[in-house]
C-alpha cells in the first residue's frame, strides 16, 4: 500500500513538474508568434497568451490523471522504476508531440499572416 | 478471513536496478549533448529560415529544443525495462544492447533534424528569390 502511495507522489511530481516548465516556456516563447500574429492589436496578445496557456495545462491534466492507474502486482523496486519509466515515458512522448503540433500550428498561422499582409 | 501483511521485499533483483542505474545517466546525458550541440548550432539555419527576424527564430529554436529533449527522453524512458538479470555478464550486454540502440535512434533523430533544417532553408531561400523575380 506504502509503495503504491509513493509512486503515486513522484509519477504526480515528476508529470506536474514537467506539465508546468512546458506551459511557461511555450507560453514565453510563443509570444513572440502571437506578437507578429496580432502585429496591428498588441493589446489582444496578453489575453490570447494566458488563455492558451490555461487549455494547455487543462489539456495535460486531463490526459496526466486518468493515466495514473497503476497494476496492483508493484512489489519490487525494480517494479517501481519500471511503471515510473513507462508511465514518464508515454507522457513525455505525447507531450512532445503536442508540443510539435504546437510550434507547426504556430508557424503556419504565422507565416499565412504574413504572407497575407505583404501581397 | 485472516488479514496477511506482506512486508515487499523492496531491493529483490539488485542487478536490474544497477542496470537502471547506470542506463538512465548514459542516455539522459546524451540526449542533453546532443540537443545543446545541435540546437546551438541550428540558429543560423532558424535565422536563414525566418529571414534574419531574430526573435522568432530564437523562440523557435528553443521550442524545437524542448520538443527534442522531451521525444528523446520519453523514447529512453520507454525502452528501460529489462528482463531477469541474472549475471552481470547479462548487465553488461543488456546495457550495451540498449545503450547502442539509443545512440542509433539518436543519431537517426539528429539526421532527420538536420535535413528539416536544410529542407527549410532551402525553401526559405527558393522564396526569397521568387518575390525577387
Amino acid at each position: 500500500m506504502k509503495t503504491s502511495y509513493i509512486i503515486t507522489i513522484l509519477y504526480l511530481l515528476i508529470a506536474g513538474n514537467t506539465t508546468y516548465f512546458l506551459g511557461k516556456s511555450l507560453n514565453k516563447h510563443g509570444e513572440f508568434f502571437l506578437k507578429s500574429i496580432f502585429q496591428d492589436r498588441m493589446e489582444i496578445v496578453l489575453p490570447v497568451n494566458k488563455i492558451l496557456l490555461i487549455g494547455f495545462y487543462l489539456v495535460n491534466a486531463g490526459f496526466v490523471l486518468p493515466f495514473l492507474k497503476q497494476p496492483e502486482a508493484l512489489v519490487t523496486l525494480g517494479d517501481c522504476v519500471e511503471f515510473l519509466a513507462f508511465k514518464i515515458g508515454v507522457i513525455y512522448l505525447v507531450l512532445g508531440c503536442m508540443h510539435f503540433m504546437n510550434i507547426l500550428v504556430f508557424v503556419i498561422i504565422e507565416k499565412k499572416r504574413n504572407t497575407s499582409t505583404s501581397n | 478471513m485472516e488479514t496477511q501483511v506482506v512486508v515487499p521485499a523492496i531491493v529483490d533483483n539488485s542487478l536490474t536496478i544497477k542496470t537502471y542505474l547506470i542506463y538512465l545517466p548514459i542516455t539522459i546525458t546524451m540526449t542533453v549533448l546532443v540537443a545543446r550541440t545541435l540546437f546551438k548550432n541550428s540558429k543560423i539555419f532558424m535565422m536563414d529560415i525566418f529571414h534574419g527576424r531574430a526573435e522568432i527564430a530564437l523562440a523557435t529554436n528553443k521550442l524545437f529544443e524542448i520538443g527534442f529533449y522531451l521525444l528523446n527522453i520519453g523514447a529512453a524512458l520507454l525502452i528501460l525495462k529489462s528482463y531477469r538479470i541474472e549475471s552481470h555478464q547479462e548487465l553488461i550486454e543488456v546495457l550495451s544492447h540498449k545503450i547502442g540502440g539509443f545512440s542509433i535512434y539518436l543519431g537517426i533523430i539528429l539526421f532527420l533534424n538536420l535535413l528539416l533544417f536544410f529542407r527549410g532553408k532551402r525553401k526559405a531561400n527558393q522564396a526569397i528569390s521568387h518575390v525577387a523575380k
